[in-house]
């Protein structure tokens, strides 16, 4: 089979199994029947027991191995590393039983129903295992690793895809996906964003231009099809989704000029104290105004 | 190890504003000079997020945006002078 009907298969079977797997709201659950088969071919772990599979597959698959150390590498600079015992496993089995290989005593069925309608391909009796390595994530990040195990409706192994990945939530409030890196062979080989890309390193940390994907007019991320969104919305007038504030580098300078102004009124409340009273007000403004100022300029030498 | 550098920053502002209460100097006068060498202080911090930065810039920046605030800093001073 070809890799690429492979890598669709999975995606898409990823995207079956976000389905399954995120709650609905009360008011739609309430009317919606539960597909009982659906959910009792699909299961999550985490904790211990999936973070002593995932280092069993560290010991012994050269990708996984590949694939956590990058993020290791970085761990002395952005303090991150790899939460094995966070990871989570998300299984959907197969149609024919679990997802093991069990081809033995499950097959497929010889014949499928008559339609008038040309059959398009259907993935939903496929099995796939997806674990998730988180290594840093907050509200509207996520950055770790991803390994998604294939099976036929049969449950006989079609393969596996390791990755790197970095999503955050968009203008949209959408998770997308802005780096992706897939391994083989214990070689990484960068499918979406850009190569100076720190792993493990918040986004609003990285170089402003580690995060502008080099290779987006090459190819879209494999794993973009697991995202809750398809398509990324434009913005009027050809300027960035979110306007100006969803620049990296804007982002960075009001991030920065935050933190230095909380800096500024710790320090003018002890100059306050030492000089019995001095006016706090201009400090903090003249001190705030200074400190983005400085953001500013650094964002620009910096970057 | 990085958190050093924040730490020690903190302490030459502390020590500059002691400095310069200590020689009677003005409160605008060692409010600027104690916040030069901390700025400075805080170049090895903030290098990893910008790893392009070169000591230079940073020190130019530190300079015009202390200007900046200084400027800031005497406006607001008297306007509540001339409000109250």
């Amino acid at each position: 089979m070809k890799k690429s009907t492979l890598y669709v298969a999975l995606g898409l079977l990823a995207v079956a199994l976000f389905a399954v797997t995120v709650p609905m709201s009360p008011g739609t659950s309430a009317k919606a029947k539960p597909d009982v088969t659906a959910l009792e071919r699909s299961h999550v772990k985490r904790g211990l027991e999936v973070g002593n599979r995932v280092r069993d597959l560290q010991k012994y698959n050269r990708n996984v191995r590949a694939a956590l150390a990058q993020f290791e590498k970085n761990e002395k600079r952005n303090h991150n590393k790899p939460k094995l015992d966070e990871a989570v496993s998300v299984i959907q089995d197969p149609a024919g039983g679990s997802a093991a290989l069990n081809s033995a005593h499950t097959m497929a069925k010889p014949f499928r129903r008559v339609s008038l309608k040309a059959q398009e391909a259907d993935y939903s009796a496929y099995g796939v295992e997806m674990i998730l390595i988180p290594t840093f994530y907050d509200d509207d990040e996520w950055q770790g690793t991803v390994i998604l195990n294939g099976f036929d409706p049969s449950g006989n192994y079609l393969g596996q895809y390791v990755a790197d990945v970095a999503l955050n939530v968009d203008s949209t409030d959408t998770w997308d996906v802005y780096y992706e890196s897939a391994y083989y062979e214990g070689q990484g080989y960068l499918l979406y964003g850009n190569p100076n890309f720190e792993l493990g390193t918040p986004r609003d940390f990285q170089d402003p231009d580690a995060i502008q994907p080099m290779l987006s007019t090459v190819r879209r991320p494999d794993f973009r099809k697991a995202s809750f969104s398809a398509t990324t919305p434009q913005a009027p007038f050809g300027g960035p989704p979110g306007g100006i504030f969803s620049r990296p580098r804007v982002r960075w300078v009001l991030k920065c000029t935050a933190m230095g102004s909380a800096g500024v009124a710790v320090r003018c409340g002890v100059v306050s104290i030492f000089f019995a009273g001095g006016p706090f007000v201009p400090c903090q403004v003249g001190g705030s105004a200074g400190v983005f100022t400085v953001c500013t300029l650094v964002a620009i030498f910096g970057t | 190890m990085r958190y050093i550098w924040l730490v020690l920053a903190l302490l030459v502002a502390v020590m500059g504003v002691l400095v310069g209460r200590l020689l009677g100097l003005s409160l605008e006068t060692t409010s600027i000079l104690a916040a030069i060498p901390m700025f400075l202080m805080l170049f090895p911090f903030l290098k990893p997020w910008m790893p392009k930065l070169k000591f230079a810039h940073w020190a130019l920046s530190i300079a015009i945006g202390g200007a900046v605030s200084w400027l800031l800093y005497l406006a607001f001073s008297g306007l509540l002078h001339l409000v109250r």
